[in-house]
């Protein structure tokens, strides 16, 4: 079959659009193969290509997403076959572990961006990806580097709180 | 254009949502130490649906006890070699962890330490230990020996725990037993459990921790009790007890006994109570075993159990 791979374009909260193709997208993100399957009547009988506004996704977040998405879910860049078949060997790290470490090394806010976007577009993959990296960020700081980091108030008293470092002494 | 979530301080505020999934995927030990971070966090990490959520994605664990230490201590590590929990331990005596689900641990008192008949229940996750058992409770009437496993239901995936407590002596049909359980609700709890009486097993099991394993939501308990009564043939011989070398089994969702008792693989000869020998239940592979050791000869065999229906037993190896 030759026939020509079928579009959506996805138009950011601040209004940019951004083409992907169907069959990727609705691999990758449950949220949006929702709407593509929702609108599937519609569009049998129309050649117009469909725009699906994702209004709670900048389009700096997006982009991101979608080069992710790309990487991961296009079947075409990996020539058909799945992609740990060609490129992992026993014992070797995914074939996409480099890529997936150079995606989420970016700044807080920028990451926890992300969390949001593969929370809002159901993209379990991504969101595990995102949400284990904002994890290991915050592994080896202290406690008051964490509260300094996300402005968290220490509510504790001053009682309290040798109390609950009393009590968990022992995982300092 | 978004609008940048930070605060007056300067800092990216989480949402709690995502504070839940990032701290999810945390190891037990760092969460400890978080609890320290503001007391939304600590209640967060408290949470039983947290917890619940947190241990899905932890790794196994391994219990040990570090006598190097004093007092000792008991190590609870994951699969890497982090320690998880560190408690200390109160008495000078020997706390054996159970076989059990990586999830929970439970440990056991050893039969003749000042606390005997104690047990309590380690949660890696929430970073909590507590008594399930204490020698406060009824204590163990002189005579008897008191032993607690611990298990999953299925398919109700309950923690539960099955105490008996057993007589020395010679008793085949069981009915000196107490058998007891208790349920532990997935949040752990901060009191002891309510222990429920539940109905005797056919014969008695054997005493130590050894000769029972819970697997597939059943607990298995083989005797392994030799009738010392023989002094009428001249006290040279001991005659097995009918119940000798049989295995019950405890359904830990039903709470009952099963009427079909498995039959143990044939075993080597212990003639003489003086001969060090043992017999262990344990779980291969996710099968049923028995080890049949014989200390003096150095001589251990491995049978497992390919049907349980009609007590089946194939010889695994034997290493001499």
């Amino acid at each position: 079959m030759a026939s020509e791979k079928k579009v959506v374009f996805l138009r950011s909260s601040d209004g940019e659009a951004f083409e992907v193709s169907e069959e990727v997208i609705s691999a990758a993100s449950v949220t949006i193969k929702g709407m593509i399957d929702e609108e599937s009547p519609s569009r049998a009988d129309t050649a117009a290509t469909t725009t699906l506004a994702i209004p709670n996704v900048t389009a700096a977040t997006l982009s991101r997403v979608l080069h992710y998405v790309n990487k991961h879910f296009d079947a075409a860049a990996v020539v058909g076959r799945p992609d740990d078949y060609i490129f992992c060997a026993p014992g070797d790290e995914h074939p996409l572990a480099r890529f997936d470490d150079d995606f989420v090394d970016v700044d807080n806010d920028t990451l926890i961006d992300l969390v949001h976007a593969a929370e809002y577009l159901h993209i379990k993959k991504l969101f595990d990806l995102t949400c284990k990296a904002v994890a290991d960020k915050l592994k080896g700081r202290t406690i008051d580097q964490i509260r300094e980091t996300f402005g968290i108030v220490n509510d504790y008293t001053v009682e309290e709180e040798v109390e609950v470092y009393r009590e968990n002494s022992w995982a300092f | 254009m978004e609008a940048k979530r930070t605060n007056r301080d300067g800092g990216v505020s989480l949402p709690e949502d995502v504070v839940f999934e990032v701290l999810a995927r945390l190891p037990a030990k760092t969460l400890c130490r978080f609890r320290c971070v503001c007391k939304g966090w600590c209640a967060l990490i408290g949470n039983p649906a947290f917890v619940a959520a947190q241990r899905s994605r932890a790794g196994p664990h391994v219990v040990g006890v570090l006598h190097k230490a004093f007092p000792p201590q008991m190590l609870v590590m994951d699969m890497d070699g982090n320690v998880v929990r560190a408690s200390e331990m109160t008495t000078m005596c020997t706390r054996t962890p159970l076989p059990t689900q990586p999830d929970l641990i439970c440990v056991d008192e050893e039969q003749l330490s000042p606390q005997a008949g104690a047990a309590m229940v380690i949660d890696p996750a929430a970073g909590r230990a507590y008594t399930v058992f204490s020698k406060s409770d009824p204590p163990t009437p002189w005579g008897f020996t008191c032993s607690t496993s611990f298990g999953r239901a299925t398919p109700s995936g309950a923690f539960k725990f099955i105490r008996l407590q057993e007589p020395c002596w010679h008793d085949d049909d069981g009915g000196h037993v107490v058998c007891k359980v208790a349920t532990i609700t997935d949040g752990g709890g901060t009191g002891p459990p309510t222990w429920r009486r539940r109905s005797a097993p056919p014969f008695v099991t054997g005493s130590g921790r050894d000769q029972k394993v819970v697997l597939n939501g059943c607990l298995y308990c083989i005797s392994c009790k030799l009738k010392f009564g023989g002094d009428v043939h001249g006290g040279d011989d001991t005659a097995p007890s009918p119940c000798w070398n049989r295995i019950a089994a405890f359904d830990l969702e039903s709470e009952e006994w099963k009427a079909e008792v498995i039959n143990g693989p044939t075993l080597m000869r212990h003639h003489k109570e003086e001969e060090l020998w043992c017999i262990a239940l344990v779980e291969i592979k996710g099968t049923l075993a028995v080890v049949d050791a014989h200390v003096d000869n150095q001589d251990v065999t491995i049978w497992l159990l390919v049907d349980p229906e009609k007590s089946v037993w194939v010889k695994e190896c034997r290493i001499q």
